[in-house]
């Protein structure tokens, strides 16, 4: 299996972890708050995990489980005083979230490692392999090289999760409680009119988008086995906005596409990694200026449906 | 009998500016009760703080004995009071059926784990939900338009009608209509008085908020006149339209006409 | 030291003032949080530095470079990012700030690309001059830093209220359509507060270059977003909100460095914006939601 390339597997991977945060930025855009904290919730994931399972031995499983309540519970906390504020306001008081767990996280040395950050965490993969040793396995008999099994199996969790996220918001968007969500975007006063009640979705929705930034935390902990505050920047949160912008931010394939096209591009096209963030400038102002919703937007969905149904659009 | 809905002695101010001053009336139950006044006299004003937009700054709202003023919207909505508004307020990109089903929230409550998991009793609940969507739909002669289309592309007439169903879908006791034939022509408006007096028969008390006085004459068992926030009047359409301080309101003094 | 540490804090605070009022302009007239105004800060930096380094050229030269060149940068901005939005239909403020976070990116990589990572001397000729007041050492620098600073604020603040433009400037401010209904030429308005507020950034940037003598492309990041925090502190759209916070805020600093944990010292800055929005959301300045024109 020479074409099972760990460095494409790696890429993959990178892709499915940028889907799930582009989901969670997106769960609470679709009750119409931008939060550009999720690169805060994130580390609250990362770090969770990456303690639990370096300095207590706990099992990855449920330090991952660990991480994403845990940044649940913060987006609850988060959550609530942040109803009180809205659009410009509630972006910036989210960033400075973000930006103060960052400085707690470099000046608490003895809790985080300080700016060096925590190294050695299991990785999921590696973890695997030696558990499926130790019972007499060996990758060969796949026809597989031990690091490519490692990226394999780091591939397909990543995948099984992100699949997971996938389907259970898109089914969350067709049912009672994303109607809730949708019309408290569209307009609030008359949402609570017809009976929604308002406070009680828009901070499920940020405790939502908080838990599953601190699950792709809590899997990027497990996938790169080394974690540091600078993974978890101002710049973060933009990369994970310009997913859902230019993605698309009103149905849940927006930011996955776009979490997947714009990490995918500067890998295939080397030229223009070097550019990647001036990109991301001109594609965040390009987008607001001819088409502010997204790339994948619903009536474009909607056209596709038809079209596969062989029904004129 | 006791009354629906009993407004004890309202104000309302905004900074230095009193929107309503001592509003003071009680709704029947099976009543239509007509709130009229010129424009800016705070009859909407009046809605917003029965459906609790805003809390009064005097007062009591007093709902079947029930002192409501004060609560979140979406409680006084669950306790039976719905409302459309003066210049529409439909969720546009949803569809027409997903709006008359937001509608049906507080009736209803499947939440996260029932929705995702898609359990028999949601799917249940979610059936339910489209079937009264459709009862409602009829109801408000909307039946043959197609639900999938999204509700801001509707004619405004039927906008209008989608905004009742939508208020009708909360199964409300009592239902506050603002300015429901606003923009429309007479075989319009004719449609909608059949359509309130409809929604009477089915139990519905509402509080109706109009500029067209004939719809108003014809539809509302008693008025209430509005002006500067105060109200001026209050009795059958026949008394009202004979107070002279309401057609002072209306028309200004003798005198001042002369001058104009 | 005492004395000194708040002499430092005022200087401090007085050039995070100047930043704050450029936010606090274009926030008045239009709205919205130009984002990018900690990067064209950061740009005029470099360009004065390279105007002195490369060109040899004086302090007032290197001020010149980088006032026309964050003001063409602001220019740009608004002709590209901002106008054809207004335009647009049903465009939110939303929309406009993320326009902006696109441009500060933007921004912040070329400058990475142009002037290279790390930081860079930023030399100025009387650095090391001082004398002494009592038994309080002041350098010549701060009291340069000072006069500017608040020279800067007083013409700001007497063209606001004394000139016709200035005039024209808070009418838009106040309300757009009407200041358009009466004759203000809204658009050059809104392009002229944006050059100004721009080029105002740029001067800070001279003047942090002054201070630190070293500057560097990542300052943008930090100077915005701490501009940001001084404004919603003191209150969007209030010319004296900038100035208060951005004194408090660098008195802040100061004190924290001096006799706190200096590793503390940038989240001051986030701790205020949080403080502010739990007690009073509007600012300190700031009008209470139920008067405000919004």
């Amino acid at each position: 299996m020479e074409w099972l390339n760990p460095y494409h597997l790696q890429v993959a991977s990178f892709v499915l972890i940028n889907a799930i945060l582009g989901v969670s930025i997106y769960v609470t855009l679709s009750t119409g708050q931008l939060s550009l904290g999720n690169a805060g919730f994130m580390s609250i994931g990362a770090y969770t995990a990456a303690l639990l399972s370096t300095q207590h031995q706990i099992p990855i499983p449920v330090g991952i489980a660990a991480g994403s309540l845990l940044a649940g519970v913060a987006g609850i906390l988060v959550g609530i005083p942040a109803l009180r504020l809205s659009g410009v306001y509630l972006a910036i008081a989210t960033l400075g979230f973000g930006e103060v767990l960052r400085a707690v996280l470099i000046n608490w040395e003895s809790l985080t490692g300080g700016a060096v950050g925590i190294a050695a965490i299991p990785q999921m993969g590696r973890v695997i392999l030696a558990w499926a040793s130790d019972r007499g396995f060996s990758p060969e008999s796949l026809g597989l090289q031990p690091n490519q099994f490692i990226s394999l199996m780091v591939f397909t969790i990543l995948l099984l999760c992100t699949v997971l996220t996938i389907s259970f918001f898109l089914r969350l968007s067709r049912s009672r409680v994303g109607r809730a969500y949708t019309a408290i975007r569209l307009d609030e006063s008359a949402a609570a009119a017809a009976g929604i009640p308002i406070t009680y979705y828009k901070v499920l929705a940020f405790s939502q988008g908080a838990l599953l930034s601190g699950f792709a935390g809590a899997l990027f902990a497990h996938s790169t086995s080394f974690v540091s505050p600078g993974d978890f920047t101002y710049h973060r949160a933009v990369e994970i906005l310009v997913f859902a912008v230019f993605g698309g931010s009103e149905h849940i394939f927006g930011p996955v596409f776009g979490a997947a096209f714009l990490t995918v591009a500067p890998e295939a096209l080397r030229a223009i990694s070097d550019y990647r963030y001036i990109l991301y400038g001109i594609l965040l102002v390009a987008m607001m200026i001819f088409r502010p919703q997204g790339v994948i937007d619903p009536a474009l969905l909607r056209r596709f449906r038809r079209s596969a149904k062989g029904t004129p659009a | 009998m006791s009354a629906l809905l009993s407004l004890r002695d309202i104000g309302k101010s905004f900074g230095g500016l009193a929107a309503l001053s001592g509003i003071s009336f009680d709704v029947q139950q099976g009543e239509i009760v007509g709130v009229i006044g010129p424009n800016g006299a705070g009859k909407t004003t009046l809605f917003n703080v029965i459906t609790s937009v805003f809390p009064p700054t005097a007062g009591e709202v007093i709902l079947d004995g029930e002192r409501i003023s004060g609560l979140p919207p979406h409680k006084i909505t669950k306790r039976g009071i719905t409302r459309t508004f003066q210049n529409i307020r439909l969720f546009s990109t949803m569809t027409v059926e997903e709006n008359v089903m937001v509608g049906r929230h507080c009736r209803t409550g499947a939440g996260v784990w029932q929705g995702v998991l898609h359990t028999g009793k949601e799917r249940r609940e979610e059936r339910g939900i489209r079937a009264k969507t459709r009862e409602l739909l009829d109801l408000v002669g909307l039946s043959g338009t197609d639900v999938e289309m999204a509700a801001g592309s509707l004619p405004y007439g039927h906008q209008r009608r989608l905004e009742i169903a939508r208020a009708l879908a909360a199964e409300p006791r009592l239902l506050l209509l603002d300015e429901p034939v606003a923009g429309m022509n007479n075989a319009e408006t004719q449609d909608v008085f059949e359509l309130i007096k409809k929604v009477q028969s089915l139990g519905v008390t509402i509080l109706l908020i109009e500029h067209d006085m004939s719809l108003v004459m014809k539809a509302c068992d008693r008025l209430v006149v509005f002006n500067f926030g105060r109200k001026i009047a209050e009795g059958t359409p026949a008394e009202v339209q004979d107070n002279p301080q309401v057609i002072e309101a209306y028309l200004g003094t003798e005198e001042r006409d002369a001058d104009a | 030291m005492f004395l000194e540490q708040l002499i430092n804090g005022i200087t401090q605070g007085s050039i995070y003032a100047i930043v704050a009022l450029g936010y606090t302009l274009v926030f008045g007239v239009l709205d919205i949080i130009n984002m990018a105004h900690g990067e064209i800060f950061m740009f005029g930096s470099f360009v004065a530095l390279l105007v002195v380094t490369r060109l040899g050229a004086s302090l007032p030269v290197a001020f010149l470079a980088a006032i026309v060149s964050a003001a063409v940068l602001g220019l740009l901005l608004e002709r590209v990012a901002l106008r054809p939005l207004r335009t647009r239909r049903g465009a939110s403020h939303l929309a406009s700030m993320i326009s902006t976070i696109g441009v500060s990116i933007l921004l912040e990589n070329v400058a990475h690309k142009l002037f290279g990572a790390g930081n860079h001397l930023f030399e100025t000729s009387f650095a090391e001059i001082s004398f002494n007041i009592g038994s309080v050492t002041v350098y010549l620098v701060q009291v340069v830093i000072l006069l500017i600073s608040l020279a800067l604020m007083a013409g700001l603040a007497l063209w606001l209220s004394r000139s016709r433009s200035g005039k024209a400037l808070r009418a838009t401010a106040e309300n757009l359509e009407t200041a358009g209904l009466l004759g203000v030429n809204t658009n050059r308005m809104i392009t002229a507060t944006v050059v100004i507020a721009s080029a105002m950034g740029g001067v800070a940037g001279v003047l942090v270059g002054m201070a630190f003598s070293y500057i560097n492309n990542q300052m943008g990041l930090s100077m915005g977003l701490k501009g940001l925090a001084i404004i919603i502190f003191g209150g969007m759209g209030s010319v004296y909100g900038a100035m208060a916070g951005g004194l408090i805020l660098g008195l802040s600093e100061t004190f924290m460095v001096a006799y706190g944990s200096s590793g503390y010292r940038d989240a001051i800055a986030f701790v205020l914006i949080i403080v502010i929005l739990l007690l009073k959301p509007q600012g300190l300045f700031g009008q209470s939601p139920a008067e405000a024109r919004r």
